[in-house]
Formats: structure tokens, C-alpha cells, sequence
């Protein structure tokens, strides 16, 4: 299954971006966040190209738009807040996964990383109790997260406690002060640094004593039940599409202010 | 040996507690939808520790998550608020939908309530939302 998520920053005439998109990498789902383009026209578009893709109807969540292969009613509503919708997806081999797509609130322009700290815990809770409900940990959460990696947020084990290596999440939990803890695996650690391109999904030039001006907020996190499908090779940053840029000559995104991720679970 | 105890009248008597509150709510809502529509009060788990704006971890809260659910979707669940508070009961930290809140002229999704009367007023201007009339307005269509 072939995935990808972008934050397309409202950007007006993008569906012929996205049609190339879902062409070039064959994809099976597209979720996007900050989408004012429509949907019908991107739809249409994909008709002209022999694609068969159909549209997801929000229900309250409207941060988050869904497009893929499959037919909405083979698609399962859970649980969603206006930050993150969660759908049961049919996998061919593994039967359905639950994705939870999410994007969480800017503090770089609010000032309100103790926000985004409070909703990363909740949203593990909100994860687990989801996991309970279906009675599966087929999990995988995407979407833009406003936080590294490296965040409190996303690291810690009150948060979403995302490790960087296969080989730590693949214990699935650890105790602290006797209580259990369950993990997921974060391959966009593999991002962090300058020995590949690009640097992140955002940029942002900001002042300030402790500033990276790279970001990598754009995640895709894989439940320890899934490392054996998830391929870290196989998650990338899109830089280009169909031969056309997406980033300006600084290799800053330029297209919109997130540059896409793509990942395939085998 | 002087007792030095005092005297105890049940203190807990006339406080409800929040999420108390939540149930009652959440069974009207069901009497007014014929049960298609209904509310779900539901305890956090959080591993009896809590993150506080210095980042430090403290122990002894209690959470509870009000979602709205369809008999007719299975699994679909949407959380309208959380509430969290220790066993003061008050303060009670709010984390309200994020269009409740721009509807309700309220600038952040995290905040606090400080008494009951503060709580009842809140829940009142939530319940009786254009946000929430839409919520409850897809899932009726989509049943």
C-alpha cells in the first residue's frame, strides 16, 4: 500500500500537482491537510488519466482530506476530533489497518508548545483507546505533527513515545516506575541532519537561542506490528514530482511551505 | 487522650463531580435523539500522571473524554471536549473542539475552569453550538 501525506498550505490550484502525484507514484492513498482545492476537479482530472480514485466524505474533522483507491463504504469510520481523523483502510495482505491522520495546532507563530505537549498526550490516549475498540494495534499515525522528532511531544513516553530504530520499538513497551508504556517506530529520524536531502518537510527562519530552522513536522509513525512491512528506504521527502520542483533554489519548499512525505507498508 | 479529629458531615454531599455532570448530560442527549444520537463519558488513562507547563510529571489526575456516537456507526466516535482536574475537582483544565472554541470567542483549545457555575455555563453554550448542531446533523444524515 502506497501513502502519501502533504500539507499543501491552502494552495488554490494544486490538483494537477496531486494528479501527477498519485500517478508518478502509484499511489493507493493521498491525505492532505490545508486542501481548498476541489476535489471533484481533482477526480475528474484522474478519470482522464485511467485512475480510479475516490473521495473520502469528511464527517467533523475537516483538517484532514482523503483520497484512494478504495470506495468510501469499504473505508470504517473511527473516532476523530478536529485535529486527527482515524479510518480502518483495507491492507490486501494484512487485512484493515487503522490510519490516524493528523495535523496538530502551529506554535511556531502561537507560542504554545505546552499546548501541543497536552494534545500529543492525549492523542496517545485517544491511539490506544481506538486500538481497544477495534482490537487491533495495526496502527499508523501520519499527518503534520508541529513537532520533531526529538520533541517532548513526540519522544517521550507520556507523549507518543516514537523511537528512531527498529531495534528499540520493537520491544513495543517499556516500564517506567512500574507502569507500561507502548512504543511506535519513527523512520523520519533517518531525516535529521544534512547527509541526505532535503533537510525536513518545513523551513522556517525564525530568531531565538534554540532554532534548528529545519523541521521535520511532517511524520509517519508505524506501530511495532507493522516494522516488518515498513521498509525505512521506502519513507522519502518528495522533492519533485514528475520532473517539477517542489522546492526553490535554496532547495527551501516552494510549492507549498511542507514538502510531502511518501511511505509503503508491503 | 483529646480526639483531634473533627467532626465529619459528609463533605462530598452537595459537590457533583464534573464528569458527573458529563453523564447526566449525556443521557439527556440520548432522551432527545430517541437513543440515535448519544454521548459517551469516558475515564483517561493516564497512567496516574500528568505533564505539567514545566514539563515535569505529577501524580494524581483524573480525566474524562466527552465523545458523541451514532447507534448506527459502530466505531465512529466525536470527542467534543476533555476534562482533567485532580481530586480538587476544581480548577478543571477544558480541552474543547477547536472550532467550539472560535465559535465561543475563546482563543486557546486548553483552558481552565474555575467553579461549577463557570462548568455549567461552558457546557451550556457547547451544547447549544452551531458546532455542535452540525455535528450531530452529519451523523444523523449519515445514519
Amino acid at each position: 500500500m502506497k501513502c502519501l501525506f502533504w500539507n499543501v498550505n491552502k494552495k488554490e490550484s494544486i490538483n494537477q500537482i496531486l494528479a501527477d502525484v498519485i500517478e508518478e507514484n502509484n499511489l493507493d492513498l493521498l491525505a492532505l491537510a490545508e486542501y481548498k482545492d476541489s476535489e471533484n476537479e481533482l477526480l475528474s482530472e484522474l478519470i482522464t488519466r485511467g485512475i480510479d480514485f475516490y473521495y473520502i466524505p469528511q464527517l467533523n474533522c475537516d483538517r484532514i482530506h482523503l483520497f484512494c483507491r478504495f470506495k468510501p463504504g469499504e473505508i470504517k469510520p473511527f473516532q476523530e476530533t478536529n485535529y486527527y481523523t482515524t479510518k480502518g483502510i483495507p491492507h490486501i495482505k494484512l487485512g484493515y489497518l487503522t490510519f490516524v491522520f493528523v495535523h496538530l495546532s502551529s506554535k511556531l507563530h502561537n507560542n504554545d508548545a505546552d499546548e501541543l505537549l497536552e494534545y500529543s498526550r492525549t492523542l496517545k490516549i485517544d491511539i490506544e483507546d481506538i486500538e481497544k475498540d477495534v482490537g487491533s494495534d495495526r496502527t499508523i499515525v501520519v499527518g503534520d505533527f508541529n513537532m520533531n522528532p526529538f520533541e517532548k511531544g513526540m519522544l517521550g513516553a507520556t507523549g507518543l513515545h516514537a523511537f528512531p530504530t527498529k531495534f528499540e520499538a520493537r520491544k513495543h513497551s517499556r516500564t517506567i516506575k512500574e507502569k507500561n508504556y507502548k512504543m511506535f517506530y519513527n523512520p523520519m529520524w533517518s531525516f535529521l541532519g544534512d547527509l541526505t536531502t532535503p533537510y525536513g518537510t518545513y523551513h522556517y527562519n525564525a530568531s531565538g537561542y534554540f532554532q534548528t530552522y529545519w523541521h521535520l513536522f511532517d511524520q509517519v509513525l508505524f506501530r511495532p506490528s507493522l516494522l516488518d512491512h515498513v521498509d525505512v528506504k521506502n519513507v522519502k521527502i518528495l522533492t519533485e514530482v514528475k520532473g517539477k520542483t517542489l522546492v526553490n533554489i535554496k532547495k527551501i519548499p516552494s510549492v507549498s511551505d511542507h514538502l510531502p512525505i511518501f511511505f509503503e507498508i508491503k | 487522650m483529646e480526639d483531634l479529629w473533627p467532626d465529619f458531615n459528609d463533605p462530598l454531599e452537595d459537590i457533583r463531580m464534573p464528569h458527573e455532570i458529563l453523564n447526566a448530560q449525556a443521557k439527556f442527549l440520548s432522551e432527545k435523539t430517541n437513543g440515535s444520537i448519544y454521548a459517551e463519558v469516558i475515564r483517561l488513562d493516564f497512567n496516574e500522571t500528568y505533564m505539567t507547563d514545566d514539563f515535569d510529571e505529577v501524580e494524581g489526575t483524573l480525566g474524562y473524554r466527552f465523545v458523541i456516537r451514532s447507534r448506527y456507526m459502530e466505531h465512529y466516535k466525536f470527542e467534543l471536549l476533555k476534562i482533567i482536574h485532580d481530586f480538587d475537582f476544581y480548577p478543571v483544565t477544558i480541552l474543547l473542539d477547536e472550532k467550539m472554541c472560535t465559535e465561543l470567542g475563546r482563543k486557546k483549545t486548553i483552558f481552565k475552569i474555575h467553579s461549577e457555575f463557570e462548568y455549567l455555563e461552558l457546557l451550556k453554550r457547547v451544547f447549544s453550538s452551531k458546532r455542535l448542531l452540525n455535528v450531530i446533523t452529519v451523523m444523523r444524515k449519515i445514519n
